[in-house]
């Protein structure tokens, strides 16, 4: 019934509307702020950028992953399961770690951290070294940058292990990469430690060493962290021999104790190769910073300086602790128990009924505004090197004079004097647990896996009290989640189901 | 003649001494209840031989009627000598016009008088056989067929043709007696000497109502989907700054929840169920254009983030120039929006000039608010007191004496308190700090619009300030906004049009946030104050609690700059051509922009600004987006059917960026953010970003076809592409269908009386939710920065997989509805029932531990959402005595269930958890009371239990392989951990899913006076979060001197063993204890929303003066109480951080000229 006018003008309506709509866009994405599927691994810079991620997981970020100084970091955790750390906030989780009453309902999932950050920073390690290994770009780059990912995987593979034993590592770069890859079952220990040894070495193999590492690159794993992270490996599997083996070839490297034990700890030694093997680098504005002092100064320390910091006064020694420390040992210099206040009087912590001394141990930023801090967070140092070698030393062949040599070189710094050379094997080894207290306190996670070698850590929350200490909480539970999703593929550490 | 013409013509006085006089005050709220009970006025009057015009006045005045006459038409009246007793409205007009000229005629509650015409006198006999014939067309000009055409005092009746046209028999100057279903019947005097246009208008009936249905209209009696509609002028609107605030409880199956009392806050707004976690809210349509996209609130680089700022993108439209909302709710209705439609439709029509007389409206409100209860928190001396005995069962504890130990008391060394009595008794007692940061809240209205017609053109202008002052200090939001509304018709065919709504507001931000410990909001701030501290101390700084040095001072939060300004632009335009009869092609072109910009200033007077020696920021998001549309449109009759059809074509381009920048360390705190540069931060704060642009693409088509007012069959199917999907799965089609059977227009039905109205609909159709949070694409960010070397290199991680298969959710829904009006419409409403199924459902499942990505947006699995919703609107009493009472109810109910799982979802759901079951549930442990050493042995599998702790149930455990074996293990794991509640939130937003919601709204009016009293309510369980996170007393007012909720008293101690609350000690079992049933509360309430008091004034009193054609007055107040056993402070806040809810008063006055 549409006349021939009609159908004209109906023709001509549609024809607007076609010519109209030629004008839209197809209906394809565009990404403006961040790189594409297609835009991303071209380039050097592109290869850097992907670097430095794998790098990122050390961060000490809000306080809550690896090498933080909150709840969620490993100084944290290994310290407060320990004999060194108490705190007197509110949280219950705080006396939780304390009496090692660890479950998988552990408040905050604190437990579980260093697991699902970790297992994908290793997942991540192996899927760089993948892209990067097919990249176009100068050799000797990419070679570095190759071992500073295995390096990193081995760093946070050792986490892993040391917290929840072997763990199923993804290593296969196309099962990485695959968000529905099939489950693995959990390697065994051998394996879990070979793969650890063998991405350090490949990594010693074509890292600088740390002496020519240029200030613009501090940060970076070197060959002498590598080594220092077997060494930390083999004390943990009770390697001595490898222990000493690669305690030597540092020992080549010239490397040094810092003259003045609190030295290590200020703002003054970021950048420092001497006694600093292996450092999380912070600044006050980067999600990298340093906020120890704000979880362990007291809120009414006023710091010489005058600097205005923030002080939120969880972290305590515990008395017990802190009297174990030798009475001239400058090492307890960074440990309070005595403050000038903001109203200039002098306060006694033990006169006050605090529960311990406070765990200064870092040195104000001086441009610090809030929490952060920019004084690097030390993981590993060379006087470690000495007294590991020292142990190791003692377990193969007793108390040499070697051994009573690299103790004394330590304690020599501490303002004391070394050990009478008249001790059994058994002595020097009793009396190295306290040394590496000392010496270590509530630095580099080092506390936990001491007492673990020596089989006191379960023994020291009992004799605290513990009513819920288990011989199985040397390791901390796997997270539900990933025994769920693997249908039972993954199984939980004993103690925890 | 034309109808029009011949109203004109009545409405103009002709004596020279008055001037054009029309009273149109016309009360929406009671024109229909007015219109009803025309026959019901009582009127008395006695005269004896007064004018004709004083009896009419007379009547007028008793009926409350308004009047419509021409002056020349009193021409030849007689004296009038009535005596009229307590008769109706009718038959006293009956009997006064009896031996008059003058004839009358009841047109809503008007009465209009008009000349009887000679041959009505005329004796029968006189008669010669002539006949009347004419066309009979609606107000838009579209022929009506079907129409009864009746010669007024004769049997002679006939109907209209399908092009509207008559012949009928009739003298010349005969009365027609024009009707037709659906419009208002109208008397005309016919002429034989040429035909007759007659223009029906619309009757003024809710089963006649427009009701908008995207890219068009329809009649609520046509009607197939389930659409609810809410007219603006039912909500007050005093202090709502935005509509979506007024739709609470107003129309069944809308579930609105308000959290936040700030002024400019959102409101969430549910449609139906959503089973469903991409919650995406509603899509919202403004006179055709969809304003989802918004520059949306900046973020700032604090400690605060975007905290404590609750601001709905609903803001700019300013609700005065809101005429109707229509929700479009079951699928077969929504699915001509298609892929963005799953969380309903919500269709905004604004206000538009009217034909008629200009007319301008002025609105007027103040209104003062106070903020609802709040907490009990601990005085000064409780205070002390408490903090002091919490200490001691501290101490206690440590020193495992009794109950905690058996530990001889004399072993020990005395109990040192906190406070000595001394102190204590000394101590000033200080005022609440709540209190302190809390003032008298202000809202001011001023809106005024005019509007009009001439000619071809019609016209709406509007301006609105409103200006609120929270309840919290430091916090208020104005706003200025203006619209502007031009429809211009060229020539008979093309009708063109403008439509803008600009809108610039200005808030400040005030209350920082929700947070706790140093990330502490002002109302966090002031709960935890010490009350033994003052809030400024002698040399006039703001003191902080010695024992937590984190958190700011609350009075402090005060000295903080922070502002929010936003502005929108949302600009229209739209041409129609008529390109023949039945046929209109429209164009419509949209272009929406805003901006909101964020300026933030700390100074030294603040904690944080103290750190950083000053900080600043300016944080700026842009939003645009433009909009195309061509339709078609197509109707027509085909015998007694009538077919309208629809055509079209939409695209859509929204783009939104965004620059941040900061800086502190300033030298003085004078400039603010004015002056950046002049901060000397190590590196000053820089950001900026833009998202991917969102491109849509869509087709539509719409048949509707109806035959002979009772069948009703609609047709509906929409294809939608979008930009950020995969290149296969780009495009989704969505088809809906219904029917509807419109009983009470057979004539069985006709034939019971009782039965006013029945109408049985069904529907089925599809609609997408593509709220994927980003896109199926694999992005790379620069997420993972690391300091190397000194610097903070920028680092480059996936953060978003790629997922080619992902694809829209879609939702596909049955509806069956029952629309009935029984006893003349007395008592009218609604019933549907639905049944949607969610398939495809948009999830974010957690990918494996191990991958670099810890979550991504898959298609996991299908739910279902049954449920039902009744509407009820009842006349309750009608005019008798001039009293009315109508009620509007609405009830609804729903529930949500798993259908099944994709397995990507069910790899990482915990064992406890249900496959299928609620989709809503909320899991954690059974509690079983408190644990009194005295009076029982501590359970077994509850190792190192306290006394006072909370007993959590073992009910199950996990073999090797982490299955559930379904027995007790002896030790307490996730394993025991049940379904605790039904109406948990799946989006984690803490806004519980109520399982029933109603809402009651009743209107009475009396003479001038009106009155509504609106309530609403919920039945649900809600977890007491603020009782659960106020356990802890030990850790918040023994360790940081914080003040508790002064329940804390009622905690379980060594002094208090029937204690009703758990111990304040951290527990060994407090993880299992917060996440217990314990806290699962009855959350059910009643409240009073809105009582409005309004009364109109008389006619009597206006007709006096020549400028002001009508006015109300009205007095309001908001959330007057609530009835509820919930122990927390509100059962619809999310928790006792948040901004609070507020009580407000309200005068305000309606003036139209």
């Amino acid at each position: 019934m549409i006349t021939r006018r009609k159908y004209i003008k109906l023709v001509a309506a549609l024809m607007v509307v076609g010519v109209l709509s030629s004008c839209e866009k197809a209906l394809e994405e565009v990404t403006y702020d961040k790189f594409s599927e297609t835009s991303f691994y071209k380039t050097k810079e592109d290869a850097k950028l992907a670097v430095t991620a794998v790098y990122s997981t050390l961060n000490p970020d809000d306080g809550y992953s690896i090498w933080g100084c909150g709840l969620g970091g490993i100084v944290p955790q290994s310290s407060a399961t320990t004999d060194e750390l108490i705190c007197s906030w509110g949280w219950p989780g705080w006396p939780m770690f304390n009496n090692l009453n660890l479950s998988e309902t552990f408040p905050g999932d604190a437990l579980f951290v260093f697991y699902n950050n970790l297992m994908p920073a290793v997942t991540n390690a192996t899927i760089v070294m993948d892209r990067l290994s097919g990249m176009t770009i100068d050799n000797k780059v990419k070679q570095t940058y190759m071992g500073e990912v295995k390096a990193l995987r081995a760093h946070y593979s050792w986490i892993l292990y040391s917290y929840y034993g072997p763990v199923p590592l993804r290593l296969d770069a196309v099962a990485a990469a695959d968000p529905n890859s099939p489950p693995i079952a959990r390697p065994t220990q051998a394996d879990m430690v070979a793969q650890i040894e063998k991405d350090y070495k490949e990594a010693l193999e074509v890292l600088p060493l740390a002496s020519a590492l240029p200030a613009s690159e501090y940060g970076r794993f070197t060959k002498d962290a590598c080594m220092m992270g077997l060494i930390k490996l083999y004390m943990k599997e009770k390697r001595w021999d490898d222990v000493i083996k690669y305690g030597r070839e540092l020992q080549k490297l010239g490397h040094s104790l810092k003259t003045n034990y609190a030295d290590i700890f200020t703002i003054e030694n970021n950048g420092d190769n001497k006694e600093v093997l292996f450092a999380v680098p912070t600044r006050i504005d980067a999600k990298s910073a340093n906020l120890w002092l704000a979880h362990a100064l007291p809120g009414n320390y006023a710091d010489p300086s005058g600097v205005a910091l923030t002080q939120w006064g969880g972290y305590k020694m515990p008395w017990k602790t802190y009297d174990k420390f030798e009475s001239n040992d400058k090492r307890k210099q960074r440990l309070l128990t005595k403050w000038t206040t903001t109203d200039g009087k002098v306060y006694d912590a033990r006169a006050n009924k605090e529960i311990g001394a406070i765990p200064m141990k870092y040195g104000v930023d001086p441009s610090a505004t809030g929490e952060k801090h920019g004084v690097n967070i030390v993981v590993w140092r060379y006087s470690d090197v000495l007294l590991s070698m020292a142990e190791a030393i003692n377990e193969l062949s007793g108390p040499t004079q070697e051994a009573y040599d690299l103790v004394k070189t330590v304690r020599e710094r501490a303002g004391l004097i070394g050990w009478n050379q008249d001790l059994t094997k058994d002595q020097f080894r009793k009396k190295m647990m306290d040394e590496r207290l000392y010496e270590f306190w509530c630095e580099g996670g080092v506390r936990r896996e001491d007492l673990i070698r020596w089989g006191t850590y379960i023994e020291r929350a009992k004799a605290d009290g513990s009513t819920f200490a288990k011989p199985e909480f040397v390791l901390w539970p796997i997270p539900r989640k990933a025994i769920n999703e693997t249908n039972g593929v993954i199984k939980q550490n004993p103690g925890y189901n | 003649m034309n109808f029009n013409q011949q109203a004109q013509n009545l409405c103009r006085w002709t004596m020279p001494s008055s001037v054009k006089k029309v009273v149109p005050a016309f009360l929406l709220l009671f024109s229909s209840q007015l219109h009803v009970t025309a026959n019901a006025q009582r009127i008395s009057l006695s005269l004896n031989k007064g004018t004709f015009r004083e009896a009419v006045e007379s009547i007028k005045k008793q009926s409350g009627y308004e009047l419509v006459l021409v002056q020349t038409h009193l021409g030849d009246t007689h004296p009038v000598s009535l005596n009229l007793q307590n008769k109706g409205l009718r038959e006293s007009l009956e009997a006064l016009t009896k031996d008059q000229p003058v004839g009358y005629e009841i047109k809503g509650n008007t009465i209009v008088l008009h000349r009887k015409k000679q041959p009505e006198l005329k004796a029968e006999q006189n008669q010669q056989r002539e006949t009347i014939n004419g066309k009979v067309l609606d107000v838009g000009g579209t022929p009506l067929g079907g129409v009864t055409v009746r010669v007024k005092g004769s049997s002679k009746v006939t109907q209209t043709d399908s092009a509207g046209n008559f012949n009928i028999e009739a003298r010349d100057g005969a009365v027609l007696l024009v009707s037709s279903i659906g419009f208002t019947t109208l008397e005309v005097v016919g002429t034989t000497q040429s035909p007759l246009n007659i223009h029906l208008k619309k009757e003024d009936n809710a089963l006649n109502e427009v009701v908008v249905v995207g890219y068009g209209t329809q009649k609520r009696k046509s009607l197939t989907g389930s659409v609810a509609s809410v007219k603006m002028s039912d909500v007050n609107n005093a202090t709502n700054t935005n509509f979506a605030q007024g739709l609470a409880g107003r129309a069944a199956g809308v579930n609105v929840v308000q959290t936040s009392g700030q002024p400019g806050a959102g409101v969430s707004v549910q449609i139906r169920s959503n089973a469903s976690f991409a919650s995406m809210g509603p899509l919202y349509i403004v006179d055709g254009v969809i304003i989802n996209d918004d520059a949306g609130e900046p973020t700032t680089n604090t400690r605060y983030g975007s905290g404590g700022v609750n601001r709905s993108p609903l803001n700019f439209i300013n609700p005065n120039d809101i005429e109707n909302i229509d929700i479009l709710k079951d699928a077969s209705a929504t699915a001509i929006y298609g892929a963005r439609a799953a969380g309903g439709v919500v269709l905004i029509t604004t206000k538009r000039g009217k034909q008629g007389l200009p007319t301008i409206q002025y609105d007027f409100s103040h209104a003062i608010q106070k903020s609802l209860k709040y907490y009990d928190i601990f005085g000064t001396k409780d205070y002390m007191l408490e903090r002091n005995r919490i200490l001691r069962e501290k101490w206690m504890l440590d020193n495992k004496l009794g109950p905690y130990g058996t530990v001889d008391p004399n072993s020990v060394g005395a109990f040192v308190p906190k406070y000595t009595q001394d102190q204590i008794d000394k101590q000033t007692v200080y005022p609440s700090a709540i209190d302190a940061i809390m003032r008298t809240g202000n809202t001011q209205q001023h809106n005024l619009s005019m509007s009009g017609s001439s000619n071809k053109t019609n016209y709406y202008v509007s301006g609105n300030y409103m200006n609120q002052e929270g309840v919290l200090r430091n916090s208020d939001y104005s706003r200025y906004s203006g619209k502007f509304n031009l429809d211009q018709g060229i020539g008979e065919n093309i009708k063109v049009g403008v439509n803008v709504i600009a809108t610039g507001s200005k808030a400040n931000n005030g209350s920082m946030g929700d947070g706790v410990y140093e990330n502490s909001g002002m109302i966090g701030a002031a709960f935890y104050y010490p009350p033994t501290m003052p809030f400024l101390d002698e040399q006039g700084n703001y003191p902080i609690n010695p024992d937590y040095q984190n958190t700011p001072n609350p009075m402090s939060f005060l000295t903080i700059t922070d502002l929010t300004k936003s502005n929108r632009w949302l600009t229209s335009a739209y041409a129609e051509w008529k390109i023949f009869e039945g046929l209109t092609a429209k164009g419509s072109f949209s272009y929406d922009q805003s901006t909101a910009k964020r300026s933030l200033y700390y100074p030294r007077t603040f904690l944080y600004g103290a750190r950083a020696e000053g900080m600043a920021g300016v944080f700026e998001t842009n939003a645009s987006s433009q909009l195309r549309e061509y339709t078609l449109n197509y109707a027509k009759d085909i015998g007694k059917g009538h077919l309208t059809a629809l055509l079209g074509h939409s695209y859509q381009i929204s783009e939104r960026d965004g620059l941040n920048t900061g800086n502190d360390h300033f030298p003085t705190d004078n400039f603010l953010y004015y002056n950046l540069g002049l901060g000397t931060a190590q590196r000053p704060y820089l950001g900026s970003f833009k998202d991917a642009n969102r491109i849509w693409k869509s087709y539509f088509a719409r048949v509707v076809y109806e035959y002979d007012g009772k069948y009703i069959l609609s047709g509906t199917v929409r294809k939608d592409g979008a930009s950020h999907f995969a290149a296969n799965k780009k495009w989704g089609t969505f088809p809906g269908i219904s029917a509807a059977w419109v009983a009470s227009e057979e004539e069985f039905i006709k034939a019971i009386p009782a039965i006013s109205f029945l109408k049985l609909r069904a529907g089925y159709g599809s609609v997408g939710n593509s709220a994927i949070g980003g896109s199926a694409f694999e992005y790379y960010d620069n997420n993972s920065p690391y300091v190397i070397g000194g610097v903070n290199l920028p680092g480059v991680k996936l953060s978003q997989i790629s997922n080619p298969n992902l694809t829209w959710e879609t939702q596909t829904e049955v509806n069956l509805g029952l629309d009935f009006g029984f006893v003349k419409g007395r008592i009218s409403g609604s019933f549907d029932y639905f049944n949607r199924q969610f398939t495809d459902l948009l999830s974010t499942i957690n990918l494996n531990s191990d991958y670099v990505v810890r979550a991504a947006s898959i298609n996991a699995g299908k739910t279902r959402s049954q449920g039902w919703e009744v509407s009820l609107q009842t006349k309750n009493f009608v005019q008798q005595d001039g009293f009315n009472w109508n009620t509007t109810l609405n009830f609804s109910h729903y529930k949500n269930y798993w259908v099944s799982r994709a397995p990507e979802a069910i790899k990482s759901l915990p064992r406890y958890e249900a496959e299928k079951g609620n989709f809503n549930a909320g899991y954690g442990y059974l509690s079983d009371g408190i644990y009194n050493p005295a009076t029982m042995s501590a359970p077994s599998w509850m190792p190192g239990i306290l006394p006072g702790e909370i007993i959590i149930k073992d009910v199950n455990g996990y073999d090797d392989n982490g299955n559930l074996t379904g027995i007790p293990d002896g030790k307490l794991s996730t394993a025991d951990m049940v379904q605790l509640h039904t109406n948990n939130d799946p989006t984690g937003n803490g806004r519980p899913v109520p399982n029933y919601s109603f809402g009651m709204n009743n209107q009475f009016s009396y003479k001038n006076f009106d009155l509504s009293v609106y309530v609403y309510g919920l039945i649900q369980k809600k977890v007491n979060r603020d009782y659960s996170n106020n356990s802890d007393v030990y850790a918040k007012l023994g360790a940081y001197g914080w003040n508790v909720l002064s329940v804390a008293k009622d905690r379980w101690a060594y002094d208090h063993t029937d204690g009703t609350m758990p111990t304040g000690l951290n527990g060994n079992y407090s993880s299992y204890a917060s996440s217990s049933d314990f806290w699962v509360e009855n959350g059910n309430f009643l409240r009073v929303r809105d009582i409005t008091l309004g009364y109109r004034l008389p006619m009597s009193l206006i007709q006096k003066q020549k400028t002001v054609k009508n006015m109300r007055v009205y007095i309001n107040v908001q959330n007057p109480f609530i009835i509820t056993n919930y122990r927390g402070v509100d059962p619809e806040l999310q928790n006792l951080y948040a901004y609070p809810m507020t009580r407000s008063f309200t005068v305000g006055a309606s003036v139209g000229f």
